[in-house]
């Protein structure tokens, strides 16, 4: 009877201390998971987005827009996506989230003209922002540029993509 | 009955490790699944968006090809296109004028460049392709030895 009350106790204080650091670090696992959601999520973005300059097919607005201002968006070009990073930038009060900005580096050898590249970058933010978005059903609580974008805990802005 | 006793408190303690570990694991497969469902299900619908808009440029890319073929083959050349119904279960049209062959897809518009031609349809120079209808590409004589390509529903 020693022999299982030793057992128990034992079993007990182990099993107390496993919960003990299973809740304490449950916040830290569910933070960390939203994070990967987030950057995964912004991956698929970037995919889209890319394709979008890469295959030149934009909404009528747009491409009206184009015709006029920057016929070089009118073909295609090859994008190369680099990387993605985040940055922790503090507590917002007012949305009451954490804030992220994601930068973007990409990569293109078809089109030079500074403003042709910031019309292909906001074109991959608004797809990695809508992305988010829609991975966290967040779309009714941002506006239609997706900006910005929302997660559990977080709300997420974008750089301008880097081109490197 | 002292051993009886003993069997069923061992067998308690290995029943409750199993649970609790049991418990444990499925906690952490229920806070990484629902995110993994939607990393997956985004990143499915993003490749199935981007193989549409791939498809419809490449419809659109072969049309323009097309009629430069067609134009650079002379008079008396020609080509058969039937067009597909749908791109990926949508539908969607294409407009052709002398600037190039333009794609109207998911509220999304191509263009692909084409050789500056005359290009009618009968006697209409609004030429849209409608899907699932197959059209003779040719081309003709026109006044002053210049070529024109007709596009004619078959």
């Amino acid at each position: 009877m020693d022999f299982h009350g030793q057992y128990v106790l034992e079993y007990i204080l182990i099993l107390g201390f496993s919960i003990l650091v299973s809740l304490s670090s449950l916040s830290l696992v569910y933070d960390i998971n939203e994070l990967n959601t987030i950057m995964a999520s912004a991956r698929s973005g970037v995919l889209l987005g890319s394709e979008m300059d890469g295959l030149a097919i934009y909404p009528p607005d747009t491409f009206n827009n184009y015709i006029e201002k920057h016929p070089r968006l009118k073909s295609g070009s090859k994008i190369i996506f680099i990387k993605i990073i985040y940055e922790k930038d503090g507590y917002d009060p007012v949305y009451k989230k954490k804030k992220i900005k994601l930068k973007i580096y990409a990569s293109t050898r078809s089109v030079y003209n500074a403003d042709d590249r910031e019309c292909m970058g906001d074109r991959i933010n608004y797809y990695v922002r809508r992305s988010i978005c829609k991975s966290f059903n967040t779309e009714n609580l941002t506006n239609i540029y997706y900006n910005p974008a929302f997660s559990d805990n977080y709300f997420i802005t974008t750089y301008d993509v880097v081109w490197v | 009955m002292v051993e009886v006793i003993i069997f069923h408190i061992d067998n308690m303690d290995k029943n409750g490790w199993v649970t609790i570990d049991f418990m444990v694991a499925f906690m952490i497969i229920l806070v990484t699944i629902p995110s993994i469902t939607a990393i997956i299900s985004d990143r499915v619908e993003t490749v199935n968006s981007v193989r549409e808009i791939a498809e419809a440029k490449i419809l659109e890319e072969n049309i323009a090809e097309i009629i430069d073929m067609v134009y650079s083959g002379g008079p008396g050349c020609s080509y058969t296109l039937k067009m597909p119904p749908k791109i990926g279960n949508k539908s969607y049209s294409i407009t052709i004028n002398s600037t190039g062959v333009y794609i109207m897809f998911k509220n999304h518009i191509g263009t692909e460049f084409i050789t500056p031609i005359r290009i009618t349809k009968g006697k209409y120079s609004n030429i849209l392709l409608e899907p699932d209808k197959t059209y003779n590409i040719s081309n003709i004589k026109f006044r002053n030895n210049s070529n024109e390509i007709i596009i004619e529903k078959i």
